[in-house]
């Protein structure tokens, strides 16, 4: 019986593509016999895609940062001038 | 109490790179109709679609980043205007562009997400460090106060451990309900 962190270490790899032949091999014929493995590695990689989603949504906080700091920089007047007078046009 | 968003460096290259990019984006949402706020929600959103292709391996970019920006910026426009499709042209390098099959998540993964951001956002964040922003395990133990780089790792299984549990626990119960 593997413990639980071995265990999340090995779905780990497997999601990386990281193991071996022998040990892929192994590890899939484990997932066919294994509901509760399935269930596992389904939401292990749930996990990777809600990081991926947090990272997006803390990248877009940053930009929020930049976008604001280049529409009250005195030093950028310029940029703001040349999109303000893209939208003015409308 | 939610942490402020780490500032970009001034002169950064991507603030270089907004610079030079945004006015392309903000001449072309204005003449489809969209205002200030909608070109700098697709810009934001096309940055974010850039920088995540740039690490993905065998990632070749054909155009200047300027122009993968603006095609990014028109794909993203067009999912949600799709009536305008015939009103904008793509060329054949924009045609090539392909916007992540995840950008936009369901319902219920937004809502996973806002609950783990209350529940476990320092696992999230070291998470996140690990995985996307490459910090190097001794770097990452120093930074959370971890005695080395050992524990710092645990930790992070540990983490993986402990949000693949809650969501499974949210997620069955949400199934309960909803399926």
């Amino acid at each position: 019986m593997k413990t639980s962190m071995s265990e999340t270490i090995l779905i780990e790899r497997y999601l990386w593509g990281e193991l071996l032949p022998l040990e892929k091999q192994n590890f899939k014929a484990h997932l066919l016999q294994s509901p509760r493995l399935r269930l596992k590695v389904y939401f292990q990689k749930k996990v990777h895609l809600l990081v991926k989603l947090y990272h997006r949504k803390k990248l877009k906080a940053e930009l929020e940062v930049l976008h604001k700091e280049l529409f009250s920089n005195p030093e950028k007047i310029q940029f703001r001038e040349n999109i303000h007078h893209i939208f003015d046009k409308g | 109490m939610v942490a402020a968003p780490a500032k970009i460096k001034p002169n950064s290259s991507i603030e270089t790179l907004y610079e030079a990019a945004f006015p392309n984006v903000a001449r072309f949402v204005q003449k489809m109709g969209g205002n200030l706020e909608d070109a700098k929600d697709i810009f934001h959103d096309a940055l974010v679609i850039f920088q995540e292709r740039q690490t993905q391996p065998g990632f070749h970019l054909q155009q200047s980043p300027t122009a993968y920006l603006l095609g990014v910026a028109k794909h993203l426009w067009l999912r949600k205007h799709h009536r305008q499709r015939k009103l904008v042209p793509l060329t054949d390098a924009e045609k090539e562009i392909s916007i992540p099959e995840d950008f936009f998540p369901s319902l219920h993964t937004q809502r996973l997400l806002q609950f783990l951001e209350k529940a476990g956002q320092k696992c999230l964040d070291l998470l996140r460090a690990f995985y996307y922003q490459k910090t190097p395990v001794k770097q990452l133990a120093q930074r959370l106060g971890y005695a080395n780089e050992h524990s710092a790792s645990v930790q992070k299984y540990k983490c993986l451990e402990k949000v693949r549990h809650s969501i499974q626990q949210k997620s069955l119960r949400y199934e309960d309900f909803h399926e």
